[in-house]
Parts: structure tokens; C-alpha cells; sequence
């Protein structure tokens, strides 16, 4: 009996070991293999970019109200949306998340103190100009014109190219929204181009993956960190979604 | 091209040469690891014995005593190993031998030294026993590895050639299956080179330290036979 079980363990004991030790190892490697992938889902939600659709001549008043408010370069894309709330065609600023609401909120006592300035709007714009920095700073990474982090720069740059390739097409409406998942290499090129959520319309997730595979490399991601390109555009999200349409 | 490249993936992914080449691989590690595990429990197994037999030895306990306790394990099934087994070999010839009178003093101890140096060589044989395999695997391993790594990048560049686009995505899967064969050629040699160096000296040691004791026995005995002797002329 004692014998036995001396000789079972004899044998058995390096056997277990060994296996134990293998399957460890393999493990490891299988865990270290997929790494990469879990992280960069994890980080890449936030950094979604909003590519919200802008006509081309909308975009030049835009720049073109970018130099004149040079000194505020913050600010600056909230006053735009304000003066034409709903019938204009560029209501960007309607959007969902919260911080975006806040956003909402402040262009109307930004741009009400400038005509008729109010002490008390004066100090509600004020506040609400904090608010936004802090929204801006926690997450806002594609908001044009923000000079914010290297990473928030890049996305705005990358907002750009793509919204200026962005044909829609004739069945595309308002509300529509199409998610894109984008992996890029350190170089800037596009490696790879999924629908993440679909809009439901064909033509216009198609038209979407269109614009970005014209833009094809952004080589603006060259001059980013390493690190924090691989948290935030090794894989990224970019939406579309056209508010600017009449119908 | 958003699909991850695990490393299963890799592996099931690679040609049937490579996917050969790394089962032996993987075969000679399990095998050598098992060897490396049982190496390690009997080295260690048959020092702590060395020792406490030695310790045993020299309490100061008569020799035909310690002879005669050990017959009891012999009686339970369990055969004598290490040094408590050279010192049964020797004993068992030195009193069979000196049992017969018309022996000469000399020729008892030859007899008994020759019994003990039998049992030494079995000892070492069954301590070495297993070292040659790790050696093997410790030096071939990595040619194997190797073989299965130039063989799969062979392969995937004799891919490249019939492609119209050569990027580096359609080459580098199967560089990295096949580099994935090295490293596990790797991974079963260096154990297997450390751990043969590390029980080949263990093993020197331990013959060492057995000739030793054989040595010291042998003293012993021929103090008792002269002593015998002396005795029997007197008689």
C-alpha cells in the first residue's frame, strides 16, 4: 500500500510538474498574445471621434472664423452653431453625450455678452466657459479647433481629412449614425476599416467607409507619442452621423 | 485583417512540416522536464540518504548490526539503493569471504573492494541514467527549432513571390508561425543544457563522495581481518 503509493508519486509528481509547467506557459503566452487587442478595446471607447457631417462650405466659414477669433481658439466652434440654432443647416452642436449638452448650454450666453453685454450673462458666460474647459478637458477629444492634447489635435486633424472626403449619399438623413472601427499603423496608413454599428442604410455606411479609405493615411499620427498612439489610434472609433440635412 | 493572431491561431495556422517539427519540440520538452523533475527528486532523495547513512555509520554501531537492519527492508520488498547498497555489497563479501580460513587477509579485502567498486558503478549508472537524453535534447533542439523556422519562411516567401502586392502583412504571419518554432526549441534546450550540466556535476560529486566511503569501509575491514587473522595464527 505504502509502496504503491510511493511509486505513484515517483512518477506522478514529475508529471504534474511538468504539465502544470507547460500549461502555465502556455497560458502566458496566450494571454500576452492577446493583450494588445483587450487594451486598446478598452481605452479606444472614449476616444470615439465624432465625424459629425459638415458641408464644405460650412467648414470655410468655419476656418474662416477661426482666424478672426485667433486669440480664442477655445471657444471659438461654439459661437458658430449659435447664431443659427435649428433651420441653418450646421446644428453640430446637437449632439447626446453629456458633455456635448454642456457644450449646448454655454454658446448662448458666450454670444448673447458680445452684442448687449449683461453683467449677469457676462458671469453666466464665464461659468460656462469653465464648465467647458473642464469638459474639454476630460473628453472632447475632436472638437475643432481645441487646442488640447497631442492626441486631441491628431483626432481633430483626422475629423477633417475624413469629413472632406465624405460624400453622402442621396438617402441619407438626419439622426442616421454609422460607428467605424479604424486600426491605423505607426505610419498613419489605414490597415483596416469595419462597421462597428451599422446605420441601417447601406448606401451610407458604405459612403462612410468610402471617405475614410480616400483619406487612406493620416500621417499626422507619425509625430504622436508612441505610447499614446498605441492607446489611442492603433484602434479607433469615428462616427458619422449628418445633422446639417434638411430632411 | 482585423482578426487577432493569436498564438493557437498561429500554430494551427502553420504548414504540417512546421506543425511536426514543433510537436517534437514540444514532445522533447514535456520529456526532458519530466526527466529534469524525477532527476532532481533522485539526486536529492540519494543525498539526504548519503547522509543520513553515513551519519548512521559512523554512530559507532556494530557493523554486522547495520548489515542485519537492513535485511529487514530487503525481507519488505524494497531493495537497497545509494550508498547503503555498496555497503551491503561489500559487507556481504567480506564476511562470506572471511569465513573461509584458508583465504588470505589480502585477497578478503580485494574481494570486498571488488564488490563495493560493482555496486558503485551500478549506483552511478542508475544516477546518470536519463543525462544522455537531456543532452541530446540540449543540443539538438535548437537545430530542430531552426529548421522548422527557415522551412516556414520559405514557405512564406515562396507565398510572396506568386503575390501581385507584396506587403509586409501578407509575409509577416508566417514569419512569426514560423519563429514561434525556434523559441520553443529554445525553451526546451536551455532547461534541458542547464539542468544536464547541473546533475552531471551533482552526480560527479555524489561517485566522489561513494569512493570516499568505500575507501573509509575498506580501512575498517582491514583492520577486522588483520585483527581476525592475528587471532587465528594465535589460536
Amino acid at each position: 500500500m505504502r509502496a504503491s503509493f510511493e511509486r505513484l508519486a515517483w512518477f506522478g509528481t514529475p508529471v504534474v510538474i511538468t504539465l502544470v509547467l507547460h500549461a502555465l506557459l502556455f497560458a502566458a503566452l496566450a494571454v500576452k498574445f492577446s493583450e494588445p487587442t483587450t487594451v486598446v478595446a478598452r481605452v479606444a471607447k472614449p476616444v470615439a471621434i465624432q465625424a459629425k457631417l459638415v458641408s464644405a462650405d460650412d467648414l470655410k466659414r468655419k476656418k474662416q472664423a477661426a482666424k478672426k477669433s485667433a486669440p480664442k481658439p477655445k471657444p471659438k466652434p461654439k459661437p458658430k452653431p449659435k447664431p443659427k440654432p435649428k433651420p441653418k443647416p450646421t446644428p453640430i452642436v446637437e449632439q447626446k453625450s453629456p458633455p456635448k449638452t454642456e457644450l449646448q448650454e454655454t454658446p448662448a450666453p458666450k454670444v448673447a455678452p458680445k452684442p448687449d453685454p449683461k453683467v449677469q450673462e457676462a458671469e453666466l458666460a464665464q461659468q460656462a466657459l469653465k464648465d467647458l474647459e473642464v469638459a474639454l478637458a476630460t473628453d472632447r477629444p475632436a472638437q475643432e479647433g481645441v487646442q488640447g492634447s497631442p492626441s486631441d489635435t491628431a483626432a481633430a486633424i483626422i475629423q477633417r481629412a475624413v469629413i472632406n472626403r465624405w460624400t453622402r449619399p442621396p438617402s441619407a438623413r438626419n439622426g442616421m449614425r454609422t460607428a467605424l472601427e479604424i486600426a491605423l499603423v505607426p505610419t498613419g496608413d489605414v490597415v483596416g476599416v469595419t462597421v462597428l454599428e451599422s446605420s441601417g442604410n447601406v448606401a451610407f455606411d458604405r459612403s462612410a467607409i468610402n471617405a475614410v479609405e480616400k483619406a487612406a493615411r493620416f500621417p499626422e499620427v507619425q509625430q504622436l507619442d508612441r505610447a499614446i498612439f498605441e492607446r489611442d489610434f492603433r484602434r479607433f472609433q469615428l462616427i458619422f452621423r449628418p445633422e446639417d440635412l434638411r430632411y | 485583417m482585423n482578426e487577432e493572431l493569436g498564438i493557437l491561431e498561429l500554430i494551427l495556422g502553420a504548414s504540417l512540416t512546421v506543425q511536426l517539427v514543433m510537436l517534437i519540440l514540444l514532445l522533447a520538452s514535456v520529456v526532458s522536464w519530466y526527466m529534469i523533475v524525477q532527476r532532481l527528486m533522485l539526486l536529492r532523495r540519494t543525498d539526504d540518504e548519503l547522509v543520513a547513512f553515513e551519519e548512521h555509520f559512523w554512530s559507532g554501531i556494530d557493523l554486522a548490526d547495520l548489515y542485519r537492519e537492513g535485511n529487514q527492508a530487503v525481507a519488505d520488498g524494497s531493495p537497497h539503493t545509494g550508498v547503503e547498497s555498496i555497503f551491503r555489497a561489500g559487507f556481504k563479501e567480506f564476511s562470506r569471504l572471511s569465513q573461509q580460513t584458508d583465504i588470505q587477509a589480502d585477497a578478503i579485502l580485494e574481494g570486498a573492494r571488488r564488490a563495493m567498486r560493482v555496486a558503485t558503478l551500478r549506483e552511478s549508472d542508475r544516477l546518470e541514467a536519463n543525462l544522455p537524453f537531456l543532452a541530446s535534447v540540449g543540443s539538438t533542439s535548437p537545430y530542430v527549432g531552426l529548421f522548422g523556422t527557415v522551412w516556414g519562411i520559405m514557405h512564406s516567401f515562396r507565398g510572396l513571390a506568386n503575390a501581385t502586392q507584396a506587403t509586409l502583412a501578407t509575409v509577416a504571419p508566417g514569419i512569426s508561425e514560423a519563429l514561434i518554432a525556434t523559441a520553443m526549441g529554445l525553451f526546451a534546450a536551455i532547461p534541458a543544457v542547464l539542468a544536464y550540466n547541473r546533475f552531471a556535476a551533482r552526480v560527479d560529486n555524489l561517485i566522489n563522495r561513494y569512493d570516499t566511503f568505500v575507501d573509509e569501509f575498506s580501512g575498517i575491514l582491514q583492520r577486522q581481518t588483520y585483527a581476525q587473522r592475528a587471532r587465528q595464527q594465535q589460536g
